[in-house]
């Protein structure tokens, strides 16, 4: 290509003269001028990519670390040489994990607990956040003013009363104990409220003129309507509640009931054999909320941002 | 000296989508241009291609005979003001008009003066300290004016500054638009869909579709002088009427058949007046077929000549602009429109005898849509 | 529907949620307080009221200042960091790039990590003599059991969490911001630089001081990591109020004390709401 530019220059100025060359001469400076844009852009580009990069690998490094080190026998581990990358990668750490501890039952407990407390929680939540947004009733703006009150009150600072109510009532090392408290939430109230919000109440009114009751308003009109909102909860309840620590922790007696954030606790000892098991099961344990909130990302975002959180 | 030369300018995107085609144009300084098509026609792509925040694809820009394909939008010495206006909404108005300025580190002093002194000529002194989501359309349009003109800049680009005011502010900004061109005396360049600003506000307009410059005129030029087709609908309202049919030469007479469509015995053959016959004598016309065009000013109630000819027609339907009345008939299966004087009598459901002044029709190539009547105002200037 | 009769139905879609805040949110919240007020027998039950005088002994003890200051630190920490992480992760991401939707899921994923798991990556990659650290850097400090680091090494991992949902805010606040102003500003002859400190940074304060509204409380609650990484130690180095709460409750089984604590962690927290949002009001409001 470049080559007959070159060749057109020569023979053209040789014809016409001093004007062509001198517009060829401008013309050549402007090709210059063209390259040294698009290098300038590309520099751009993959300097944008390579601190992206160099960020991503901070912010990844201890996960790609733990899955490093739970493919590493635990004599790889144990050196002082410099070891990033297991040089005879091994499933062994997983297998004894499963067998160490009962992580199966413990991967099912939290999976029902926190699949129960994400339903729970949408059910709630979107029953409450319909009656504040759509039906008209003394005390609403109180009772709404409460439930953001509570948005202020850190759960831990109830946890110790929360704890004597459930001994109370017998529901340690119970599901119902591990589930109930967390059945609703001030903020997937408001996340709700603020998506009706969005919808003219002439929805509403025209569904009631159309003979249509509450409930069934609820359930054929708004639900579907508010698909992305119930996905942003539900991948952002199931994640917390996946990963939920303390009150497990204070509620949970026996390998039956126990969570798997509160079983992996259990093998954390630094003896030499269990620090490779410990990351094996960290691994794994991991790997469903990860999954879940890849799979999920997209909907956190739109449902979460689309209006909810606006300054 | 040149203010803005664009010589075969393309607009691609990935392989061969052209938004914008082999465009050339030289703006002088002093001049009000206007850009104007229907929406898509690459009219705020070229807009954006001179202000440097679009990529030019091809071919070459010139601002005051400096190659400036390559300059960053604040090397060019140009204001922009942006259909959406794009004010900061974190800064009150006074920063707004004043931010130019700012980050060119201009002082302090004289930036307050400027700032004042702009603001009291758009009316904008009461509000300098407010933000702009406490503004009103109109005022918002106002600063946005304002920001772009308080570095008092040779060149000013407006992106349809106007197509989110009301019908009412619009034409008051429109006239307020003029006031500040006579005064600044910048040259400028416009983008609208609305031909009406098209016409009140340009020096010259550039009429584009589907990124092909149409025709470069000015606005009376445009309107007594189409290029084709497209212009001769595009500018005017209401819009010509068109009529297809052929022409057809009977001894000395030209005649302009029109293609019968209605059962009824309409009247269908119009003597084409000698200004006509003289542009098609001398031009092949495949097969005859042409089309007629007839602003609707061009019909009138009354016989105002002899040489007028008439139609009759079913009128069924009429809207009263105050000046004018429309009155809508068909006439051989067409929709068309005659804009008569308000004195005029129009019944809405009556037969009516309508003349029509051929003197300055357009007939246009029934393929190419290209206007025979068109003079080249280049070649008249050679000739 | 005539005026003068109640509507009971609104109420009926307001029960499941209030059943619940009622007795694990309003029922606790006084019960704390009730509590607080009392010395307690080992299973919680209140014994002997003693007025204000859990609150006098820990405003008298040296270690709840400890914990006080610990806490404090360790917020200031947690929320600068977390919020610098994710400004800085968003604003690399603010702009189409090949790969971006695999760099904006990484800098995010942190928000799906467990306190505890990360707890234990961390313990491995602090380690003083396996772990990757001290190989790294060249290094032989022992970063968990030396009082000087060990503060520093939760809040960093405290922020290393907290920084994806963080990623998330300020990357919705950065897409909030209408792009034109930017095709404005470079006309106006703005650079890079004053682009983003002129408008990006203001753009962006409401749904920062959300952020940091959400972070700082977050931070406070901060129980898992410290738990499993230095049980508050070492000495009392890492006694993070919450942590100190639990053992208060939960070895020593003062209860009337971890919940004058919590009370005070409540108004601390409550404090600080009030503050930031008087401030908010004065000043980034538009």
């Amino acid at each position: 290509m470049s080559e007959t530019v070159v060749t057109d220059t020569v023979t053209t100025s040789a014809i016409k003269g001093r004007d062509a060359a001198m517009s060829m001469a401008v013309a050549e400076a402007k090709e210059r001028q063209k390259i040294k844009q698009k290098h300038r852009k590309i520099k751009n580009m993959s300097l944008r990519i390579l601190a992206n990069t160099l960020m991503a690998l901070i912010v990844l490094c201890p996960l790609l670390y733990a899955i490093s080190v739970a493919f590493m026998p635990s004599g790889e581990l144990f050196t002082m040489d410099m070891n990033i990358l297991p040089k005879h990668p091994t499933l062994v750490n997983f297998a004894q994990a499963l067998v160490k501890i009962p992580l199966a039952k413990f991967v099912i407990n939290s999976f029902l607990v926190a699949g129960l407390i994400t339903i729970g929680q949408i059910v709630s939540c979107s029953l409450a956040a319909f009656s504040f947004s759509f039906l008209e009733y003394k005390g609403k703006d109180l009772l709404f003013m409460l439930v953001m009150a509570t948005m202020m009150v850190p759960g831990e600072a109830v946890i110790i009363s929360n704890y004597l109510t459930v001994s109370g009532l017998g529901w340690l090392d119970t599901y119902k104990g591990l589930i109930i408290p967390y059945l609703t939430s001030a903020m997937g109230i408001f996340l709700f409220r603020q998506f009706y919000l969005s919808f003219p109440i002439s929805l509403y009114e025209s569904a009631k003129i159309d003979g249509c009751s509450n409930l069934r308003f609820v359930l054929k009109i708004l639900i579907p309507l508010t698909k992305s909102a119930i996905g942003a909860m539900a991948v952002y309840t199931f994640i917390n509640a996946w990963n939920m620590y303390m009150w497990p922790l204070l509620v949970t007696g026996s390998d039956q009931m126990r969570t798997v954030q509160i079983g992996i606790g259990m093998l954390n000892s630094v003896d030499a054999q269990s620090i490779s098991l410990m990351i094996a099961g960290v691994v794994m344990i991991i790997l469903p909320s990860i999954s879940i909130f890849i799979v999920g990302q997209k909907q956190l975002i739109r449902g979460m941002f689309s209006g909810a959180v606006k300054g | 000296m040149a203010e803005v030369v664009l010589k075969n300018v393309y607009k691609t995107y990935g392989e061969n989508v052209n938004v914008v085609k082999d465009f050339n144009l030289e703006v002088k300084e002093k001049e009000f241009i206007v850009f104007v098509g229907p929406s898509g026609c690459g009219k705020s792509t070229t807009l954006r291609m001179i202000a440097g925040l679009e990529e030019i694809s091809d071919g070459e820009l010139y601002l005051q005979d400096e190659f400036a394909n390559f300059l960053e939008p604040k090397e060019r010495n140009l204001a922009f003001v942006f259909q959406s206006y794009a004010l900061y909404p974190t800064m009150s108005v006074y920063e707004n008009i004043a931010f130019s300025l700012r980050v060119r580190k201009v002082n302090k002093d004289e930036v307050d003066k400027r700032v004042r002194e702009v603001a009291e000529m758009l009316g904008l002194t009461a509000v300098l300290p407010n933000r702009p989501k406490d503004l009103s359309g109109g005022q918002k349009q106002r600063v946005a004016i304002g920001n772009a003109i308080i570095r008092n800049p040779k060149l000013l680009l407006m992106d349809e500054p106007l197509s989110n005011l009301d019908a009412k502010l619009r034409t008051q900004m429109r006239v307020e638009l003029a006031k500040i061109h006579e005064k600044l005396q910048n040259t400028i360049i416009y983008v609208t869909h609305d031909q009406i600003e098209a016409m009140t506000l340009g020096t010259r307009i550039v009429v584009m579709k589907d990124g092909i410059i149409q025709q470069v005129d000015s606005p009376k030029k445009l309107y007594q002088n189409p290029i084709n087709r497209f212009v001769a609908s595009f500018i005017g309202s209401p819009s010509m009427n068109f009529m297809d049919g052929r022409i057809q030469i009977n001894g000395d007479h030209m005649y302009f058949d029109v293609l019968t469509k209605s059962r009824f015995d309409e009247k269908s053959k119009f003597l084409l007046p000698n200004k006509v016959k003289r542009a098609l004598e001398d031009r092949f016309i495949r097969g005859n077929e042409a089309i007629l065009g007839i602003r609707p000013e061009k019909f009138s109630y009354k016989q105002k000549s002899e040489n007028d000819q008439y139609i009759d027609v079913w009128v069924h339907a009429r809207e009263l602009l105050g000046s004018d009345i429309y009155a809508y008939f068909e006439f051989q299966g067409k929709q068309m429109i005659a804009s008569v004087p308000a004195d005029t009598e129009v019944e809405v459901d009556s037969h009516v005898r309508l003349y029509i002044d051929l003197t300055d029709a357009c007939v246009f190539d029934k393929e190419t849509e290209e206007n025979y009547m068109y003079i080249d105002s280049r070649e008249e200037k050679r000739a | 529907m005539n005026g003068k009769k109640i509507k009971v139905e609104p109420y009926f879609y307001l029960i499941p949620s209030f059943l619940v805040f009622g007795a694990f949110l309003f029922y606790p919240f006084f019960k704390t307080i009730y509590l607080s007020l009392y010395k307690t027998n080992k299973m919680g039950q209140a014994k002997l009221f003693v007025g204000v005088e859990n609150y006098t002994s820990l405003l008298t003890s040296k270690s709840f200042y400890n914990s006080l200051i610990v806490t404090l630190v360790f917020v200031a920490i947690v929320v600068a960091g977390s919020m610098l992480l994710g400004l800085v992760t968003a604003v690399l991401c603010n702009k189409a790039f090949p790969g971006i939707r695999f760099f904006s899921t990484a800098f995010a994923l942190p928000m799906a990590i467990a306190s505890s798991s990360a707890a234990m990556i961390f313990k491995i990659m602090l380690h003083p003599s396996i772990g990757i650290i001290n190989k790294i850097f060249h290094l032989d400090i022992n970063w968990i059991s030396d009082p000087r680091y060990a503060l520093i090494c939760v809040a960093i991992l405290t922020a290393w969490l907290n920084s994806g949902i963080n990623f998330l805010y300020f990357s919705a606040g950065l897409s909030n911001i209408d792009d034109t102003i930017y095709e404005r500003a470079s006309v106006d002859g703005a650079s890079h630089i004053q682009q983003f400190f002129r408008l990006t940074l203001p753009g962006i304060a409401p749904i920062m001081f959300y952020t940091l509204v959400v972070d700082i409380i977050q931070a406070f609650q901060s129980f898992g990591q410290v738990k499993i990484l230095t049980q508050g130690g070492p000495g009392e180095s890492t006694n993070l109020i919450v942590y100190s709460i639990y053992r208060d409750a939960f070895f020593n089984y003062r209860f009337g004390s971890a919940a004058a604590q919590s009370v005070i962690l409540f108004l601390i927290i409550m404090a600080l709401t009030l503050i930031m949002f008087r401030v908010e009001k004065k000043g980034v409001k538009y």
